[in-house]
């Protein structure tokens, strides 16, 4: 998935289709890629978090708690720099992940379809 | 002949005469038959009351005057005895010409030998008329007297035919014109003479010189010649039989000769007048429905002056309106009927009477339905002589449908906000209950026309006119309607019902600015510049939206969005107040629409008052003052334990419950403001999710701002091919899906 001009990546109905998920409705859709960008959210939350030190870690949280996004990001920026490459790396992972899985699955039922043809003719 | 007319309509029918007489001269000119079999035949079709008859007696008097034709008088065989032959009497008007229309003869030559063609004519009509080939096999005892008897029908009738075309012959060359019109009304009146009509028809209309023009409705004929079919061929199969009908029009009218009356576009149906009617039919209407609208009704006169000022004609504010001529006529004369009864001295039960003719017109017109109204003379509540009444209605039911994309309105700190706009207003008809088993049979979606006629029915029902509570109709919007409407995920979690709402809304009048209210609050706030506090500024203009669109009226494109949340709430607040002040408890919001905003101000309001959504500033001050508004006048208990009833059911009553609950209720944590000044002990229960809300809120998720940076939830998408339901394998995906990433979450 490229991202787009401004550098942000993109959660949309054409990643599944894309990575092999064509068979789910409009709120399907929906439900899952809201839980694939929690899942997302979780990851990259811990992986910022092993590059923190205990303090690092304290004052971050000071930082949300006063709900300051600009704040929030410009600590980012300066103290874990490479946060965007995280990302995108986690993304890519997920994504990934979920082509496999649906690759596997197909793989998996065209081998049922063999198996089930070949005992058909015994 | 009707006398309803407007100067649209006068320019339609001229456009139509118009045209009719240039098929009919074509043929002349050019010397060429209507039908390649050489019958030649007009056919004037259209609803009951669209004007046909106007039309034919249109193209007769032009045909006369202007084209040099002979014109019988217009035959209508509804009023002719069942014994008496429609073919004798076509017939027997051209023999009798030189006695009806001397003047057409201007020399007296040849009159003689008209005159006895005219008799040979006469009576091989009258002998033909006595007895088919049907009739003759019916009543012929044996096969050799059918065939004698038979062969002496159809001599007869090739004798009549070659007399007829002497007779046509003479008179046109003695009279000098071009060919003889034998107008025919209303043909499919008469079912079981349906066919021997046509066929008469069919016969004239073989003779080179006479040209017959018929009327119509084409259902109306294909139900009678449906009957006629049904009684000689019962054994015949139902595809069959439909099929025999189909040849039988196909039969009788070719396409290109077909004519229907130009109706009034829709657009003009309100410009309508009879002929020496001062006042056209949207003045009638605008006066009727400013009398009857009364205080604090539904405001129909300040509806229907706006869509008479307005150069947009809005479908649901005209669909009711009827289609033929006749329909507006009737509307007219009920309305001016009824607008005389509220004016004058008259007793409440005419009055009654004449609002249920006024009915009978928009419900009849739009589809056939009929209102059940159940009239009596009331006495109660001072009006000596009010109108009680009951209405018994089919069993309709409104919902809306929405435009398939959403808008994305607020996406931050694990909190989204989808909204979709409304397309417009739909309804449901549920059909007949089977008394044994007591289940439906099914449902039916009303057109727009018979919604609209519905709706308006609706609103006229629940005007001043009658007594409180007057009758209430089935067609409403309420809360459930717009749930789907929104997506609200609250610190990451999906919420199980809706937050935000307008007023509950019934009638024509608040069922149209219902949807305009909605659409106005969605396009505003997704066209507003990013920035903080995104749901203030959606709660902003549902304030914004509800008092001016949908409470005052205003035109969505002159309503400007408030500088800020407090002064338009403050704004939503003062007019609480004051309708509040008016209501009794007894009050219904179907029929009062400040009852309707005291319900929206006091239950449905309050479901966008959560610390997700807006911020804590302007929570408290939203919280103050609604509280302060909620609290004045007599509606204080009643706002506060109808609030109470709404958020038991929302998190279920038992405290049981609530634990054992998914954790996916925790978003009910950011209610506990609200909760804690209306409903303390509600409140308490909130605790269960307390952790795993702050957890969710931002203190705990490290990646919220990175990933909201840097990734962005689209809804449309230009390849995916959605399924319409859920299939096996769209569930078995979904599980695919959610066990995998359930194990990547770390």
């Amino acid at each position: 998935m490229n991202p787009t001009e401004r550098g942000q990546l993109k959660l949309e109905p054409d990643l599944l289709w894309d990575t092999g998920f064509k068979s789910l409705t409009r709120a399907q859709v929906s439900d899952i890629l809201a839980e694939i960008y929690d899942t997302l959210e979780l990851r990259v939350g811990h992986r910022i978090a092993e590059k923190l030190d205990v303090n690092q870690l304290a004052t971050f949280e000071r930082i949300v708690a006063g709900h300051d996004e600009a704040d929030a990001l410009a600590w980012l920026r300066k103290t874990v720099p490479t946060y965007q490459d995280t990302v995108r790396s986690e993304y890519s992972h997920i994504v990934n992940t979920l082509r496999n899985a649906a690759e596997l699955r197909k793989s998996s039922r065209s081998e049922e379809a063999i198996v089930d043809d070949a005992s058909d003719r015994d | 002949m009707s006398n309803s007319t407007s100067q649209g309509s006068l320019e339609y029918l001229n456009v139509q005469t118009m045209r009719i007489l240039e098929a009919m001269n074509f043929r002349h000119n050019h010397n060429t038959a209507l039908y390649s079999d050489g019958t030649q035949l007009i056919g004037i079709v259209g609803d009951r009351g669209s004007g046909k008859t106007t039309l034919l007696h249109s193209v007769c008097e032009a045909a006369a005057r202007q084209h040099n034709w002979i014109v019988l008088p217009v035959v209508r065989p509804e009023l002719m005895p069942a014994s008496e032959s429609t073919l004798v009497a076509m017939i027997g008007q051209m023999a009798r010409l030189t006695v009806t229309q001397p003047d057409l003869f201007s020399s007296g030559e040849g009159i003689a030998e008209i005159e006895q063609l005219s008799h040979n004519v006469l009576r091989a009509a009258l002998y033909l008329g006595r007895e088919t080939v049907q009739d003759v096999l019916t009543n012929s005892p044996s096969l050799g007297q059918f065939a004698a008897d038979s062969a002496s029908v159809l001599f007869r009738a090739s004798t009549l035919t070659d007399d007829l075309q002497s007779l046509v012959v003479s008179l046109l060359r003695e009279t000098g014109r071009q060919g003889i019109i034998i107008g025919v009304d209303d043909i499919d009146l008469i079912p079981g003479r349906l066919s021997q009509l046509l066929s008469d028809v069919r016969l004239l209309s073989s003779c080179p010189g006479i040209l017959p023009v018929i009327c119509l409705s084409w259902n109306d004929l294909r139900g009678s010649l449906r009957a006629e079919m049904m009684s000689l061929y019962p054994s015949l199969d139902p595809a069959s039989l439909e099929k025999s009908v189909a040849q039988q029009v196909m039969k009788t009218m070719r396409p290109d000769r077909i004519f229907e009356p130009l109706q009034l576009p829709r657009n003009q149906r309100l410009d309508y007048r009879p002929i020496e009617s001062d006042a056209s039919l949207g003045e009638v209407l605008l006066k009727l429905f400013s009398l009857i609208q009364g205080k604090n009704r539904e405001p129909l006169g300040q509806w229907l002056a706006q869509q008479l000022g307005s150069d947009e004609r809005r479908v649901l504010g005209f669909a009711w309106l009827p289609d033929t001529y006749r329909g507006l006529e009737h509307l007219y004369y009920s309305a001016s009927s009824l607008i005389g009864a509220l004016s004058g001295d008259r007793s409440a039960l005419e009055l009654g009477q004449q609002l249920r003719q006024m009915v009978g017109s928009v419900s009849r017109e739009t589809s056939g339905f009929d209102v059940n109204l159940e009239i009596q003379a009331g006495g109660s509540g001072g009006q000596a002589n009010g109108l009680v009444a009951v209405a018994e209605w089919p069993n309709y039911s409104l919902r809306i449908s929405a435009n398939r994309e959403s808008k994305r309105i607020f996406q931050s700190r694990g909190t989204r906000i989808l909204l979709r706009e409304v397309a417009r207003p739909l309804a449901t008809e549920r059909l007949s209950v089977d008394s044994r088993q007591s289940e439906t049979r099914g449902h039916r979606d009303l057109t727009m026309r018979e919604m609209s006629g519905a709706l308006l029915v609706q609103s006229l029902l629940s005007s001043s006119i009658f007594e409180d509570p007057p009758p209430s109709g089935p067609l409403s919007l309420v809360d459930d309607s717009c749930v789907f409407l929104q997506e609200v995920r609250i610190v990451g979690l999906p919420t199980d019902d809706g937050f935000f709402y307008i007023p509950p809304s019934s009638g024509i009048v608040y069922v149209d600015r219902w949807t305009k209210t909605w659409n106005w609050i969605v396009n505003q706030t997704a066209k507003s510049d990013e920035g903080s506090a995104p749901a203030d500024r959606l709660l902003t203009n549902i304030c914004v939206a509800t008092v001016q669109i949908w409470s005052q009226g205003r035109a969505p494109e002159l309503v400007e969005p408030a500088r800020s949340l407090r002064t338009a709430f403050a704004e939503a607040s003062r007019l609480y107040v004051t309708f509040a002040a008016t209501l009794i408890a007894e009050d219904d919001w179907q029929w009062l629409p400040a009852a309707a905003y005291c319900q929206w101000y006091e239950k449905l309001l309050p479901n966008s008052f959560h610390d997700a959504l807006l911020t804590a500033d302007t929570l408290q001050a939203v919280l103050e003052t609604w509280q302060a508004a909620i609290s004045s006048g007599s509606r204080a208990d009643a706002g506060v334990v109808g609030l109470r009833d709404v958020y038991s059911r929302r998190m279920g009553v038992q405290s049981s419950e609530l634990k054992s609950s998914s954790r996916s209720r925790a978003w009910l944590y950011g209610y506990r403001a609200l909760l804690g000044n209306v409903a303390p002990d509600l409140a308490i229960l909130l605790k269960e999710f307390e952790k795993e809300y702050v957890e969710r809120g931002g203190r705990g998720s490290k990646g919220r701002d990175a990933v909201e940076e840097n990734v962005l939830i689209l809804e449309g998408s230009s390849r995916y091919s959605y399924a319409t339901r859920k299939t096996v394998e769209a569930i078995e995906e979904e599980q695919l899906l959610r066990r995998v990433l359930a194990q990547l979450k770390p």
